[in-house]
């Protein structure tokens, strides 16, 4: 009987052509994926993957990332095949025949099943297959290639895709088998997928790593859990081991469906599964007749008809949605969701933003993009073959109704679902802003984001989705291939369509700012819907051509005479004029009247300036050692004008002759001149070089003049807008302005790229004591320390901003004017803001600071003006003076969500700090990035390390550990803890993808999780061994002498010069920053028993391993013989919560992997920590703290 | 006086069935019962008429006007009940009647409030108008199909096997409600139930394997046969023989025997002279037309 179901149900797929276009769409799916990341294409190197480049594109892990992603396909093509698998018998109205037959249900089940998760397998291994025969193509780099592996490809598919795939069949047959309609498996399988995506991405936020690895249902957590401390070589290596987590996460959750699955055959009653007449339909009673009088009607067919027949389908296609239950079960599912997304969307520090109108809004829009396409193709399915569902297709289609009416009902009434679930979602969204107590709504910018920047998009795609459903032959393949479409058509960047036009429904991307609103890609959203809504008639009209009444055509000399017959020419072929028109038009703005580049084409051209002008690289150039600026800048129109001089001086020993200048791509030259008489050797416009070839040279520590006049004129619209100069809210950097000399940002970094290409291979930073690395400093290429002086006009309604102290400000013909001049010097390197702004003024002994901020964003000034006071008092106290009289932090719009330092200046982007929600007890970071800021202006600003290896470790870890310091003085210690592992986990994840080589902090190239979080770590875990005195005095001393110096500049080995350790800790020290050392620190266990002399003792075995790791992260346990920090907390209630806090506080020799420790204590203790501040990089960091039973 | 006329009318299924094999017939106004076996090429010829399928060769026209050429035109006119349907079931009766009778093109709201009541009255469902269609007996949809194909009083109705799940009583309902619509409409009613014909029709066709085999007046048809039917009440084991040296028309059980018709031309022994039926001439013409299709084959 098995047997029977099972190879009838293969037979029936066998000779449906889905089969056959599942498979092919996914084999070909596979290919394409490791042809685009193997560089077939567009010569991009794409990397997918989070491992970086070291990564072999056939490694186990990356295949099973690979598969992970097409588990979204996954799901629907169970839905589809577990769907009519079910559905077919009742469909074809052969459920009476069939289960009046004496069928076991153990075999119809199994049978039908099996043979269906046959399928699914085969799809797998066609997609598998395509990913193995691409390895093969002779096109592809043998560099990304390992040879393969068949385990590498059969693993993934066993551990992972086999049990989810049992698992998502077994769930929806029971949804199947307990709501008998189908709709529902769309919605059960819209549930699974968000489900798989909070697996996938939040699940870490919302419970602990060991918790979610289990309760993750599709296993990714628990795989990602049990390689992530994998190295690279490792990942490469290893094929997937079924052990530990992963095996207890897919043991599991097999038995479940297992059990699922018995229970769904032993509850399957095949008698009342197909019963259509449930309870509610009771046949009714025969009615009696009465009589009324027979009229002859007026049929009339007029435009009131046909307006009177569209609002008849209408309702009657709404009365369908909205009497079905799904709808309301999806919305609530998708709230659930949206509201997981808000509290999470732009969480720094895990401390969440206050929900503010536009990032509700933007939340909502990311969250809901997968909700509405499950929407759009299933209740297009729905509409479009209800009447054949239900079999009144004939009587529909033999009215006198008109294609056009039924197709703009079907479309109209998808409109209004999507305009009520954006409806709905506007609505939960306030609600969720009152929850969270902020009343601020801004009813006009949820229209705005939500109907103005999102709807269109998704109204599109419902004429795409009317399209493909009436194309095909059933709502399965019409589901299939809309979902299909949709994951797929991004993909086409991949293989080397770039330009916007050729993407369908993709747009400049509107980002909303409270600062500068729509913002400067608003024009070509605008012109872009335009086009995709032309574009997207043709869809409408092939669709009404082929609009089914009866029975369709199957013969293709009918279908063209259908297609070419008739009238109606005349609007096709005007929409495709002004569709061409259109297209035309937005060609003209993006590639004539600006310059379009794709990325292949940036790539060459980076090559090509590299090839050209990297011979002048280290050639010996005067140094900009006065600045003297004039800007001018037109918010309004986008414009901006600069002339400007620079004093250049000669700083070498020989004479210069020639001189070189870059001057910023896409700025206009109007002058550029060298102060003395002078030939021009080379002016190539295409990259902006120029070189000078001087009468008569410059001598030694000679200083010339050299006098620029610059613009930029914006005109039209573009793909890459400019979002530096705004309407409000301009943020012009310094590297818009010239430079000398050739200028190495410009080279490819990627490694791959760069081989691609032959050329050398390139290091982010010079090694240590590389003379022309330590002759410049790190942040500017051209100058040491410079004078600087600027007057900058902007319109009447802002205030402009840069380095230094406002010596003048005033106005003529309706525009503000201001003159700025710093008192000292400072490195090249400034911004000049213009916004309209409030200001927050106090004064903090001689220095005025100032906080420049958007009217409505006043919430947290209060605590920046507070960061800057401590940091300023410690920063002075510790290490020396502020060296001028002004400190200013300024707001900028939220196209880069950063803060920065400059001397004088901190601009702050709106996305962080000015609207962080810090009412909770969460890491008050507007406090703590103002802090880091400020510290700049000591570490950076005054005391800059030469541009070789460790140059951002001086920066930014010294920084960070002065920021850290004064973040420990106020906040609460649990708080300050939390930030300490933010920036532990942070160091852990950033090494897991590095593609090149793990360096350690003196000798950081460039890594932000080396000489950010562990350089800041490791700084502040000095301080706790040796002391912060101790310490800070040896910073104090290296600040000193280092303070403002000039070339050759300090490094990382000189600072180590200045820090004094004792014998015993010298081995802490080299470890933690000259080579890479892990620890994995827990408490095993502990208890607590009270003495009879009211003293508590407490027993408790701790566990301590030592790892020295390699920069491609392979490891080896080392021998102990480490002091670590012992901490032991009681609890103490301060302000209606709970504190720990310390009764215990010790260091302790630890020279075994176990150690068994007893200590008394007066206060009976709750929590016991090794190391529990992390002062040492803990590859557990959750394990360090015990709470005693 | 409306006019169809039907001319070499064919079509044939991607499978190769021959549906339709050149059908000449033309139709006049009053009830025209089209009679066939299943199988026959009836639903597809109804189909055709009713603008749902496109016929491969020939056409069908409509008081002059093509057929297929101008689909919107004849749906104005067209009332179609097909041979299976269904209702979206959440719907009630009047909801869905109202959809229809709006597409229709009766757009006076409160003249299509007097055709539905007409409607649902006449075909015995006014009281359960705001019932939800789902909960409808076979009967009951039946007869809310013909109030359907009723709306907007067409000038050419094609009801396609009307009767077939109806009870005797609801049949001589549906027969009422049928001979009430107007003379000057044409009534195209297919079925192979041959009483229908009979108490309805005042022409008729017999259709089967796709070809037109009889267009006749049944009177008339039956007058043909007149004097040429005979019957006999014969043992089972019998009816080979019988077969083998008579024509017979068709053998039913009767009384635990078996009662034959034979068709012959001269006067038989034996045999009991009757009047001719309907269904006579239905087994007759189809015989007649599968031996010659038969013989067609083997030579």
């Amino acid at each position: 009987m098995f047997s029977e179901f099972f190879l009838f149900e293969l037979k029936f797929r066998l000779k449906q052509i889905s089969t056959y276009v599942f498979g092919i769409v996914l084999f070909l799916f596979g290919f394409l994926i490791v042809n685009i990341i193997g560089g077939a294409f567009s010569g991009v190197s794409v990397v997918i993957m989070s491992g970086g480049e070291r990564l072999f594109l056939n490694s186990a892990y990356v295949n099973s990332s690979f598969m992970d992603r097409i588990s979204i396909f996954l799901i629907f093509i169970v839905a589809a095949l577990i769907g009519s698998m079910l559905s077919r018998d009742l469909e074809h109205k052969a459920h009476p025949l069939l289960f009046t037959k004496p069928i076991n249900r153990w075999s119809y089940i199994t049978g039908r099943l099996s043979a269906n998760l046959l399928l699914i397998i085969t799809y797998n291994l066609f997609f598998l297959l395509g990913m193995f025969i691409a390895y093969f193509m002779p096109w592809l780099e043998s560099d990304y290639f390992m040879k393969p592996e068949i385990l590498h490809y059969l693993t993934p598919l066993i551990y992972m895709i086999l049990p989810n795939t049992i698992l998502i069949s077994t769930i929806l047959l029971g949804i199947f088998l307990w709501t008998r309609k189908s709709t529902y498996l769309y919605v059960a399988s819209f549930f699974i997928l968000t489900v798989y995506l909070i697996g996938s991405t939040y699940i870490s936020n919302i419970a602990n790593r060991v918790t979610a690895s289990l309760i993750d249902p599709f296993g990714y957590s628990a795989m990602k859990e049990t390689t992530r401390l994998w190295s690279i070589a490792e990942l490469n290596s290893n094929p997937l081991p079924l052990s530990g987590l992963l095996l207890w996460n897919r043991a599991g959750w097999l038995l479940l469906s297992i059990v699922l699955l018995l229970f769904c055959i032993i509850k399957f009653k095949p008698s009342a599964i197909y019963d259509n007449s449930s309870g509610r339909n009771r046949p009714i009673k025969e009615p009696s007749s009465t009589s009324l009088q027979k009229i002859v009607p007026q049929l009339t067919f007029g435009f009131s008809t046909i307006w009177k027949q569209f609002i008849s389908l209408c309702k009657f296609n709404l009365k369908i949605i909205f009497r079905s239950l799904p709808v309301y079960i999806l919305t609530l599912i998708g709230i659930a969701f949206m509201i997981l997304i808000v509290i999470q969307y732009g969480t720094v520090y895990n401390t969440g933003r206050l929900p503010v109108t536009y990032n509700i809004a933007e939340a909502l829009s990311l969250s809901i993009t997968l909700l509405l396409v499950v929407f759009i193709t299933l209740y297009t399915g729905e509409l479009v073959w209800k009447s054949r569902d239900h079999n009144y297709h004939y009587l529909l289609d033999s009215t006198s109704g008109r294609n056009l009416t039924f197709y703009l009902a079907q479309f109209c009434s998808l409109a209004l679902l999507l305009v009520f679930l954006f409806g709905v979602f506007m609505l939960s969204g306030i609600i969720y802003q009152t929850v969270r107590g902020y009343t601020d709504y801004e009813i006009s910018t949820y229209l705005k984001i939500l109907f103005g920047f999102n709807l269109p998009q998704y109204i599109i795609l419902i004429i795409l989705s009317l399209f493909i459903h009436n194309l095909v032959g059933n709502k399965y393949t019409g589901h299939f291939l809309f979902i299909a479409l949709f994951i797929l058509l991004p993909f086409l960047q991949y293989i080397g369509i770039n330009h916007t036009l050729l993407h369908f429904n993709t747009t400049p991307v509107v980002s909303y700012s409270d600062m500068n609103g729509a913002g400067s890609n608003l024009q070509g959203y605008i012109w872009f819907t335009l086009y995709w809504s032309l574009a997207s008639f043709f869809f409408a009209w092939f669709t009404i051509k082929f609009w089914r009444r009866g029975e369709r055509h199957t013969r293709p000399d009918k279908i063209r005479s259908e297609l070419f017959s008739g009238k109606g020419y005349l609007l096709p072929v005007a929409i495709l004029f002004l569709f061409t028109a259109t297209g035309g038009y937005i060609f003209y703005n993006t590639n004539v009247l600006n310059s379009y580049v794709s990325p292949k084409r940036a790539e060459k051209l980076a090559v090509e300036y590299e090839l050209t002008y990297g011979k002048y690289n280290n050639l010996p150039q005067p140094r900009i050692t006065d600045v003297n600026i004039r800007v001018d800048i037109y918010p309004e129109t986008r414009d901006f004008y600069c002339e400007g001089t620079y004093i250049i001086k000669n700083r070498t020993e020989e004479p210069i002759k020639d001189i070189h200048v870059t001057v910023p791509q896409g700025m206009k030259v109007n002058a550029l001149t060298p102060g003395r008489d002078s030939k021009l050797l080379k002016k190539d416009e295409a990259f902006n070089y120029y070189i000078f070839s001087l009468q008569e040279p410059l001598l030694p520590d000679e200083t010339e003049m050299l006098e620029f006049n610059l613009s930029l004129i914006t005109r039209g619209f573009s793909l890459n807008e400019n979002q530096f100069i705004n309407r409000n809210g301009t943020f012009i950097h310094s590297t818009y302005f010239p430079s000398i000399g050739y200028n190495e940002q410009h080279e490819i970094s990627s490694p791959r790229t760069r081989e691609r290409y032959n050329l050398p291979v390139k290091e982010r930073f010079r090694e240590l004591d590389d003379p022309s690395g330590l002759a410049r400093n790190y942040i500017s290429n051209d100058a040491d320390w410079i004078t600087f002086e600027a007057i900058i006009s902007t319109s009447a309604d802002q205030t402009a901003l840069t380095s230094g102290n406002l010596a003048k400000a005033w106005q003529k013909e309706e525009r503000n004017y201001f003159h700025y001049r710093l008192d000292g010097i400072m490195l090249n390197y400034y911004v000049i803001l213009s916004a309209d702004y409030e200001v927050k003024r106090e004064r903090w002994h001689d220095i005025d600071i100032e906080i420049y901020h958007d009217a409505r964003h006043h919430y947290n000034t209060g605590h920046m003006m507070n960061s800057v006071k401590k940091s300023l008092a410690y920063m002075e106290q510790e290490f020396g003076p502020y060296p001028h009289s002004v400190l200013r932090i300024a707001e900028f719009p939220r196209y880069g969500s950063f803060a920065q330092s400059l001397a004088t200046l901190i601009p702050f982007s709106e996305a962080i700090g000015f609207i962080a929600d810090i009412r909770d007890d969460k890491v008050n970071y507007p406090f703590a990035v103002t802090a880091h800021e400020v510290a700049h202006q000591w570490w950076a600003h005054q005391v800059i390390g030469a541009n070789v290896k460790g140059a951002l470790t001086l920066a930014e870890a010294l920084t960070q550990y002065s920021a850290l310091k004064i973040m420990e003085r106020e906040f609460s210690s649990d708080v300050f803890r939390d930030q300490l592992r933010y920036d532990l986990t942070s160091y852990l994840s950033g090494r897991s993808t590095e593609n090149r080589i793990e360096n350690p902090v003196y000798l950081d190239d460039g890594q932000q999780y080396i000489h950010y979080s562990k350089g800041a770590m490791a700084f502040y875990g000095l301080s706790r061994y040796i002391g912060e005195d101790s310490l800070n005095s040896a910073l104090r001393s290296f600040y000193e002498d280092k303070r403002y110096q000039e070339p050759p500049y300090t490094t990382t080995s000189e600072l180590f010069e200045y820090i004094e350790v004792p014998d015993s800790l010298q081995y802490y020290f080299d470890e933690t920053f000259k080579q890479i050392t892990l620890y994995d620190n827990s408490i095993k266990n502990a208890e607590v028993t009270k003495n009879e002399d009211g003293n508590y003792t407490l027993s408790a075995t701790l566990n301590t391993r030592k790892y020295y790791a390699d920069g491609l992260g392979n490891r080896e346990q080392v021998n102990l013989s480490d002091w670590i920090e012992v901490v032991v907390y009681d609890e103490v209630y301060a302000g209606g919560r709970k504190h720990s806090r310390p009764i215990y506080q010790e260091y302790h020799l630890f020279r075994e992997e176990e150690t068994e420790l007893e200590l008394i204590l007066v206060n009976e203790p709750t929590i016991i920590g090794i190391d529990p501040d992390h002062t040492l990089i803990d590859l557990s960091p959750y394990s360090n703290r015990y709470r005693i039973k | 006086m409306n006019e169809l006329r039907i001319e070499n009318l064919s079509y044939t299924y991607r499978n190769g069935t021959r549906a339709l094999q050149g059908i000449d017939l033309t139709i006049g106004n009053g009830m025209f019962g089209l009679l066939g076996p299943n199988g026959a090429g009836k639903s597809t010829l109804m189909r055709i008429l009713a603008t749902l399928q496109d016929p491969e060769e020939g056409r069908a026209t409509f008081n002059d006007l093509d057929i297929t050429g101008n689909k919107r035109e004849i749906r104005k006119l067209l009332g179609f009940l097909p041979q299976e349907f269904d209702f979206y079931p959440r719907m009630t009766a009047w909801e869905m009647l109202d959809h229809f009778a709006t597409l229709k093109g009766v757009a006076n709201r409160k003249e299509r409030k007097q055709v539905l009541g007409y409607l649902l009255d006449k075909t015995n469902l006014f009281t359960v108008r705001h019932k939800k269609l789902g909960s409808f007996s076979g009967g009951m949809k039946q007869r809310f199909g013909i109030a359907q194909a009723l709306l907007g009083d067409p000038k050419l109705l094609i009801v396609d096997e009307p009767t077939a799940g109806l009870d005797p009583e609801e049949r001589y309902r549906f027969h009422n409600l049928l001979s009430e619509i107007g003379e000057n409409v044409i009534i195209i009613l297919s079925t192979h139930i041959v009483d229908d014909v009979r108490e309805l029709c005042s022409s008729m066709a017999i259709i089967d394997m796709g070809k037109l085999l009889l267009v006749d007046d049944p009177q008339n048809t039956l007058c043909q046969y007149n004097g040429k039917i005979y019957k006999k009440v014969i043992e089972k084991d019998e009816l080979q023989d019988y077969q083998e040296r008579f024509h017979v028309v068709s053998s039913r059980l009767y009384l635990g025997r078996m009662m034959i018709h034979i068709f012959s031309n001269e006067q038989v022994t034996g045999f009991e002279t009757i009047a001719p039926d309907l269904e006579d001439v239905y087994f007759l013409t189809i015989n007649q037309n599968r031996q010659a299709e038969a013989e067609e084959e083997v030579a």
